[in-house]
């Protein structure tokens, strides 16, 4: 898509929710993540979820990382 | 880490009058196969953790004795082929997997409670029959229109501020509370606070900044407005009370820029903070929009659960995006629509619901509560802010009037401390189930105020 336009798309902010079973190992499932091509921006464990930008050519390999419970677009928050 | 409920009467000696008997906190019904009994008890144990389980066929004739049992995790009823479990969260999510994995454990549901019908009914039971009846009465609005006694009283505002307190102070009933919040962390996760602010010199203040290159001090004022709301002083420096938990510790954590907006990251590191400072109540006054069949996110249900399982209550306004006079009522927004935190509507002076308050649209977000969201003054930052986007509000210095599900929520959030301080051993769970419980029945539909108007 953005290779026939001539303009990358921006990368997705997006907020990873990593399994129950992997809680202990969230920075291992972050070092994977970043080797998919994940940039990883915040990890937070008690969360258990990592946020981070990745590029839409890549989300099909964030999504097969091993202990990926969910991968969610951020969203923007405002006062309200 | 206690998980175990504290329930029915057992609760805190002396914290309760003759007049007011303690809270009834249901646990779960569980019914097994009669010749499956054993069977299932033990899978519920290695499934769900459930201990001190009590089986009536040990006691004498059958006969149990419930103030035996209330040490109990589970009482088993063997020939009914019925157990009663305190369980939390967690344990309730385990033992649904066993139900559904599991043929021998037919239904899990919650405890019910009976009472004698009387002159004064229970309060859920009243709010049970005015959603009889407002689901008659849409019915009927429907069909024939309005009453035009109906459109006389809709127009009433029941509530003023005064000289001694604001609307929203009475309406809940926090003036009348003796409670303060002492010794209740509260942490607001907002635009900070104006810590120069002469009402809350004194006060008992952590703050952490999670916007880079922004300070805690609040260049917005909805922060402040907020905080004000949930724990300002008890005797402001100037005019009415406005402030309900004022001996609270208040953790301010700054997640929304001074321009009043953030990506979610910011939220969930203020949730990690407030979590691992043990604050005891968070108060959200921020989200986005959600469309109609749009659900929750997992990556703020996660921790919510989790501050769940840690005792924080996280509580949050279900958004202002619905315009309820041209007939529009959206979803509650994220991430109050999760379904572990607790979502609060915004009601008007005539406790109504305001225009802009969303609704229960979506099957996993619903309003669970209503607090005071209209006309609602509270501190404001001294000087006044700088305007900002997207309204560019013009703010007042110190102290000002505005409106939103924002400013519901920290009435919520508030009272919540004064209830924690009178039952600290409660968990957040039974929180939750003690501010629903508590709530003024509206004569308003569930779908747009939950359990009614939140009541010290």
């Amino acid at each position: 898509m953005s290779s026939k336009s001539g303009q990358a798309e921006p990368p997705l902010n997006v907020l990873i929710t990593v399994e129950d079973q992997f809680c202990d190992q969230i920075e291992t499932v972050a070092r994977n993540l970043k080797s998919a091509g994940m940039t990883v921006a915040e990890v937070f464990p008690l969360s258990r979820v990592i946020a981070g930008e990745v590029a839409t050519e890549n989300l099909g390999k964030v999504r097969a990382v091993e202990g990926i419970a969910s991968v969610e677009e951020e969203t923007t928050f405002r006062a309200v | 880490m206690a998980r175990g409920r504290s329930r029915r009467s057992e609760g805190n000696p002396g914290q309760e009058t003759a007049a007011s008997p303690p809270p009834l906190i249901p646990g779960t019904l569980i019914t097994f196969r009669p010749d499956a009994v054993e069977a299932a008890v033990a899978r519920l144990q290695d499934a769900a953790g459930v201990r001190n389980v009590a089986f009536a066929a040990d006691f004498a004739g059958g006969a149990v004795d419930l103030a035996q049992t209330r040490q109990a995790g589970m009482t088993v009823f063997n020939s009914l082929g019925v157990a009663v479990a305190d369980l939390d969260t967690d344990q309730e999510s385990a033992v649904a997997a066993v139900v559904t994995q599991d043929g021998a454990i037919a239904t899990v549901e919650p405890e019910p409670v009976f009472f004698a019908f009387a002159g004064n009914l229970p309060a859920d039971v009243v709010a049970y029959l005015q959603g009889y009846r407002d689901a008659v009465n849409h019915l009927c609005d429907g069909l024939v229109g309005p009453l035009r006694s109906d459109l006389g009283a809709a127009a009433a505002d029941m509530f003023q501020d005064t000289n001694e307190a604001t609307w929203g102070l009475i309406a809940s009933r926090a003036l009348e509370s003796r409670s303060s919040g002492r010794g209740v962390r509260v942490a607001v996760l907002d635009t900070g606070l104006d810590l120069d602010h002469p009402d809350f010199r004194g006060r008992q203040i952590v703050g952490q900044s999670f916007i880079p290159g922004q300070q805690v001090q609040d260049d917005n004022g909805h922060g402040t407005h907020c905080i004000g709301t949930a724990c300002g002083a008890r005797s402001p420096a100037k005019g009415p009370r406005y402030g309900i938990a004022h001996e609270a510790e208040i953790y301010v954590g700054k997640v929304l820029s001074d321009q009043g907006s953030s990506l979610g990251r910011s939220t969930l590191a203020g949730i990690e903070w407030a979590i691992t400072n043990g604050c005891h109540i968070v108060s959200m006054s921020l989200g986005g929009r959600v469309e109609p069949g749009q659900s929750f996110l997992n990556a703020f249900e996660t921790p919510a659960r989790e501050a769940m399982r840690r005792n924080t209550l996280i509580i949050a306004a279900a958004g202002n995006d619905s315009d309820r006079s041209q007939n529009i009522i959206r979803p509650v927004g994220s991430p109050a629509n999760c379904p572990s935190i607790m979502a609060v509507a915004a009601v008007d002076r005539g406790l109504r619901p305001a225009n802009f308050s969303n609704g229960s649209v979506n099957a996993d977000g619903r309003v669970d509560i209503s607090g005071p969201g209209v006309a609602v003054y509270s501190s404001a930052p001294d000087p006044a802010p700088t305007p900002q986007p997207p309204f560019f509000r013009q703010w007042a210095a110190q102290y000002d009037t505005i409106a939103g599900t924002s400013m519901a929520t920290p009435h919520v959030a508030g009272i919540a401390a004064l209830l924690r301080q009178e039952n600290p051993s409660l968990t957040a769970a039974e929180l939750w189930r003690l501010l629903t419980s508590r709530a003024r029945p509206l004569s308003q539909p569930v779908r747009d105020v939950g359990a009614g108007l939140v009541q010290a």
